[in-house]
């Protein structure tokens, strides 16, 4: 700071006001072996009716070098979820109200500062700063960008951005919008390692990505770092996404749909490496998938969502072969499996996913649930665990204890 | 003339309704200053089947390999660059405009996307009535005299089938989910009450409860409209569920073909084994022998010489990698002892034939 120019110590004033003025917890003691702790996390937007709580009251816990799957269909929040533990969600219309985001120790959220930055400029530089620093934008305030990286020492930005790309990566459903297409495969691996490792010759970046292309499975890395985003096949792409998000060796790796838009095979071969790479560097994976064959194959725990809400978390072994929720029980029986016999009619789950503006009050299942009681449409259903480890957040289970009727023959 | 057609006799039901003889699509690549043409895409290459009345059939396959060109040069969108395709007997590709208006009766396509499949400054009223306005210059029997309140009535009644109200009638289709327009999509198709339909990938881009909503309404309306069907997809499982026959295709060509079942149960080619064993099973403690398998599938523009899977496969032997091999049902039928005269269990691979 004793260098900082008065626009430099003013930005920083402004944005340590918006801070509500908790500290973070620098202790990096682990509970257990729970890397990330999401708790009670309400995420809302803005939209053209009024806000809307896209994420409201979701809570999971992330194990050291497990993969944690979070299942659901579109809108059911997951993607949000994923956002904001990353701090990337849409400024300013995206906002965490509520929750906490612990990350070893020390919180996500407080460290992302809970409240939209005020007044225009502040937006302006809240972006440069909070997102991925953005040289450009920033030398615009008259930073050099050194500076960018050692003010952080001070501030608490620093250490938001020390963590995302760095402890907590994370790689896209569509790996051709997330690349970019006028620069080579190479200069954007080297980004990585110029914002984390700013010391580090060109030379060493350039081995480093070439090396961290090969253990991907890239047959000719040296080639690819040449080559730009569209000249790769999709599955390639993937791969160099992956690579990317890994080259920083992070703690945490998050897969939003990482396969959807692959086929089978390729699919297959990517699951396949991610769970290799995870072993290897033991890395806790957050998968977020619409597939429940992906989480039944390559999850240890998994998260249920629905309407912006976990309706149930379990162990992979567990949920599938016991589903408590009426939404899971549902969802596992529509699948057209291999076991069933072809051209039978499927169960079904009645209705469709009602937009976040018309969610009904209650429990946001109770429209289209088989079970529905005079309480799932008035009060919302705690989270409660009949089974250990096993939690559900449905009335049935609150009130009497599990009855043989409900549940389903698999 | 294919209006002299009777339909609904029990005695045709082997006779095939679609026969594909052959059928080969190549696309010109041009580049260079003049535009010349500097290669051909080979995206569907000597594909051949039948499909009989009330049959479904199955194309599955990865992205690139050929399924969706196949599903439209069958609509007669794309002119064939060899081969040919008939309805009833008759050659689609052979015929005036007139008679194509006639047959287009017959065959209708529901498409993947049902955002971009209807225009959206159209109400779904609109939608549904155009193509009754248009066939209506035909002079056809069954719809030749409707006015439209008769019209209206009888789009009402399609939305009823297709599980929507009346009200959907004044609405646009982005007032719609996702779901809701694949009902859209499905009652325009089946509108005129045609014999053949040819879905490409129509559940693709729902989620897994809506998907076995729009499964079950394709499923009820096949049967109580004595539908003839090809489905398109790359999702196996889904496939199956819906299918009779399932034809596998990579680059162009069909691998393997055989009745759904022994496609599951018996799969013969290495391409069926390692696509099987690639689909995620929602099944934590089903633990299989998973084929990876190595590389990428080579381009349509310059396919592998012999067979096109020999780059990838792991039993390749020389002769694979020289000479194309054929589907060919009687040494398989040999090997599976599945199928039979009516519907064989065909492989197009070496391994079989020596």
């Amino acid at each position: 700071m004793a260098n900082a120019t008065p626009l430099h110590q003013l930005i920083l004033k402004r944005l340590h006001s918006n801070d509500n003025g908790e500290e973070c917890s620098s202790g990096r003691d682990m509970k257990n072996d729970i890397i990330l702790n999401v708790s009670n996390l309400v995420v809302s937007f803005n939209t053209e009716n009024g806000r809307v709580r896209a994420v409201d009251g979701v809570g999971f816990k992330l194990r050291k070098a497990t993969t944690l799957g979070i299942v659901g269909e579109s809108g059911c929040g997951k993607s949000v979820t994923a956002l904001s533990i990353m701090g990337l969600l849409p400024k300013p219309s995206g906002q965490i109200e509520y929750g906490t985001i612990e990350f070893k120790g020390q919180d996500l959220v407080s460290l992302m500062g809970k409240s939209t930055l005020q007044g225009k400029s502040d937006v302006r530089i809240g972006a440069a700063l909070l997102g991925k620093p953005n040289i450009k934008a920033s030398q615009a305030f008259g930073l050099k960008s050194d500076e960018i990286i050692s003010q952080g020492e001070s501030g608490k930005l620093y250490d938001m951005q020390k963590i995302r790309g760095r402890q907590i990566s994370m790689i896209f459903q569509e790996p051709m919008t997330a690349l970019n297409p006028v620069q080579k495969i190479g200069v954007q691996m080297n980004e990585v390692y110029q914002l984390h490792f700013p010391q580090m010759r060109r030379r060493d970046m350039d081995n480093a990505s070439i090396s961290m292309l090969a253990q991907v499975g890239i047959a000719t890395p040296d080639k690819v770092i040449r080559q730009y985003p569209h000249e790769l096949s999709g599955g390639m792409r993937q791969r160099v996404m992956i690579a990317m998000a890994l080259s920083s060796k992070p703690d945490i790796l998050i897969a939003d749909e990482p396969t959807t838009a692959l086929d089978v095979t390729v699919q297959a071969q990517i699951l396949d490496m991610v769970n290799e790479l995870q072993t290897k560097l033991a890395m806790s994976v957050i998968l977020i998938t619409h597939d429940l064959g992906v989480i039944a194959e390559n999850c240890d725990d998994a998260v249920v969502m629905y309407g912006g809400r976990v309706a149930e978390r379990a162990g992979v072994a567990e949920l599938f072969s016991d589903p408590l929720h009426p939404y899971t029980q549902g969802l596992l029986k529509s699948i057209p499996g291999l076991s069933r016999a072809p051209r039978s009619i499927l169960p079904t789950i009645k209705g469709q996913v009602p937009s976040l503006e018309k969610m009904p009050s209650g429990c946001r299942f109770s429209n289209r649930c088989d079970h529905v009681m005079e309480i799932c449409r008035s009060v919302v259903p705690f989270e409660i665990e009949p089974v250990k480890g096993h939690f559900v957040a449905c009335h049935k289970y609150s009130i009497t204890p599990r009855s043989d009727i409900f549940k389903s023959h698999y | 003339m294919v209006q002299g057609y009777i339909k609904g006799e029990s005695a045709i039901e082997d006779i095939p309704i679609l026969q594909v003889t052959r059928l080969t699509k190549h696309f010109p690549v041009h580049g260079g200053i003049f535009l010349r043409k500097q290669g051909v895409i080979h995206a569907v290459d000597d594909v051949s089947f039948d499909v009989r009345k009330g049959q479904t059939l199955g194309l599955v396959g990865e992205s690139g390999c050929g399924k969706t060109t196949l599903g439209r040069c069958i609509m007669g969108l794309y002119p064939l660059s060899g081969g040919s395709v008939k309805l009833h007997g008759q050659n689609i590709n052979d015929v005036t405009g007139k008679e194509m208006k006639a047959l287009r009766l017959k065959m209708q396509m529901i498409f993947q996307d049902p955002f971009e499949s209807l225009n959206s400054r159209h109400t779904v009223g609109e939608i549904l009535e155009e193509k009754y306005i248009i066939h209506n210059r035909l002079s056809n029997k069954k719809i030749g005299s409707v006015n439209s309140t008769s019209r209206r009535q009888e789009i009402v009644r399609l939305l009823e089938r297709v599980g929507l109200s009346e009200q959907a009638m004044a609405k646009f289709p982005h007032e719609f989910s996702g779901g809701q327009r694949q009902r859209i999509g499905i009652a325009r198709a089946i509108s005129l009450e045609p014999e053949v339909l040819i879905c490409d990938e129509p559940v693709s881009a729902l989620d897994v409860s809506v998907q076995s909503q729009i499964l079950n309404l394709m499923l009820t309306l096949q049967k109580d409209m004595g539908l003839t069907s090809v489905f398109i997809s790359h999702d196996l499982a889904v496939v199956r569920h819906v299918s009779d026959l399932i034809a596998v295709m990579y680059l162009g060509k069909i691998v393997e073909m055989a009745e759904a079942e022994y496609i599951y149960s018996r799969p013969m080619h290495p391409y069926t084994k390692a696509l099987l064993s690639a689909i995620p099973v929602p099944d934590p403690q089903a633990k299989r022998e998973r084929i990876i398998l190595k590389g990428e599938i080579p381009s349509p523009r310059n396919p592998p010489d012999g067979c096109r899977f020999h780059t990838r496969c792991e039993y390749v032997m020389d002769i694979c990698r020289q000479e194309v091999p054929l589907l060919n049902s009687e040494e398989s039928l040999k090997y599976t002892g599945t199928g039979d005269s009516n519907s064989p269990h065909m492989v197009a691979c070496h391994l079989y034939s020596i």
